[in-house]
């Protein structure tokens, strides 16, 4: 379990657009709703259920590492050229 | 059509949740019979662990709950399960393939095949020999929901685990394809929820 692996915790929040893992009952309503009468023309396919990894692709880490989402980098729209 | 209750589908209807005992798939088990749902688990969790017990209290009564403490990866366990259903002359609602192993996260050149095959038994065979025992007991409407993962989507350096999530959504597919019953056969995708117990 990913739990008994603090690096691999710490490591997959940092990735993760939302910033926090999942918790167990956030999957589970996600199931409900394919499991009730509201998703009757859902079939064949997959849904994603995590906090932006597959959406926001690379970018999210890319945008983190050279500041532009609030990362520890310079944020280059404001200019420090003179 | 005037929209349906948040819990249509759900009350009274007949569930079997793989790996329900803890985590995740426990949380499912509890918002199942919360809402009036009959679950059947199957989990091979030892009987003396303490999440069984967290399980019937949330059982509005033992109508409610069964539990199936067996491997999910051996076909006995499912004509058994398929066996009492039918013989209850239950129709089933929806199944869950939810039980799911991480193995030992080693790389490509560094898997062992009995542990290779051991994380595609529970994560791959599983479901379909779930899928091939519990759906001819579904009606028009039932739904099928295999839980995958995010590194079913991507490379991932856990070669088996990454690899058993990939086939589990073409598995998905394939079944979609063949029951067709209007119900959801869909793949949850989830990087990872923790556990806490």
């Amino acid at each position: 379990m990913i739990r008994n692996s603090p690096p691999l915790m710490q490591a997959l929040q940092q990735v993760i657009p939302v910033q926090a893992m999942a918790e167990p009952w956030q999957i589970a309503q996600t199931v409900l709703f394919l499991l009730g009468a509201h998703s009757s023309y859902i079939t064949a396919t997959d849904i994603a259920v995590d906090g932006g990894v597959t959406g926001g692709g690379i970018f999210w880490p890319v945008g983190r590492s050279v500041g532009v989402l609030g990362g520890a980098g310079p944020d280059p729209r404001v200019s420090t050229t003179s | 059509m005037n929209l349906l209750p948040i819990d249509s589908g759900l009350r009274g209807g007949v569930f079997i949740v793989t790996g329900g005992a803890r985590g995740q798939g426990a949380s499912l088990v509890r918002g199942l019979l919360g809402v009036g749902a009959t679950v059947h688990i199957v989990d091979p969790l030892g009987l003396d662990d303490a999440c069984w017990q967290t399980l019937r209290d949330a059982s509005p009564d033992s109508d409610h709950l069964h539990i199936w403490n067996d491997d999910v990866a051996q076909p006995d366990t499912w004509l058994r399960l398929g066996a009492a259903l039918r013989a209850q002359d239950q129709p089933v609602q929806g199944l869950v393939n939810n039980a799911g192993i991480t193995g030992p996260r080693d790389t490509v050149t560094r898997t062992d095949l009995a542990e290779w095959n051991r994380v595609m038994a529970v994560n791959l065979t599983a479901a379909m020999l779930a899928i091939r025992e519990i759906a001819p007991l579904m009606q028009q409407g039932g739904s099928i929901v295999n839980i995958g993962s995010t590194v079913g989507m991507t490379g991932y350096y856990s070669a088996a685990y990454s690899c058993s999530k990939w086939a589990l959504r073409g598995l998905t597919r394939s079944a979609a394809l063949e029951l067709r019953r209007g119900g959801s056969g869909s793949t949850v995708c989830a990087p990872a929820s923790w556990t806490p117990r």
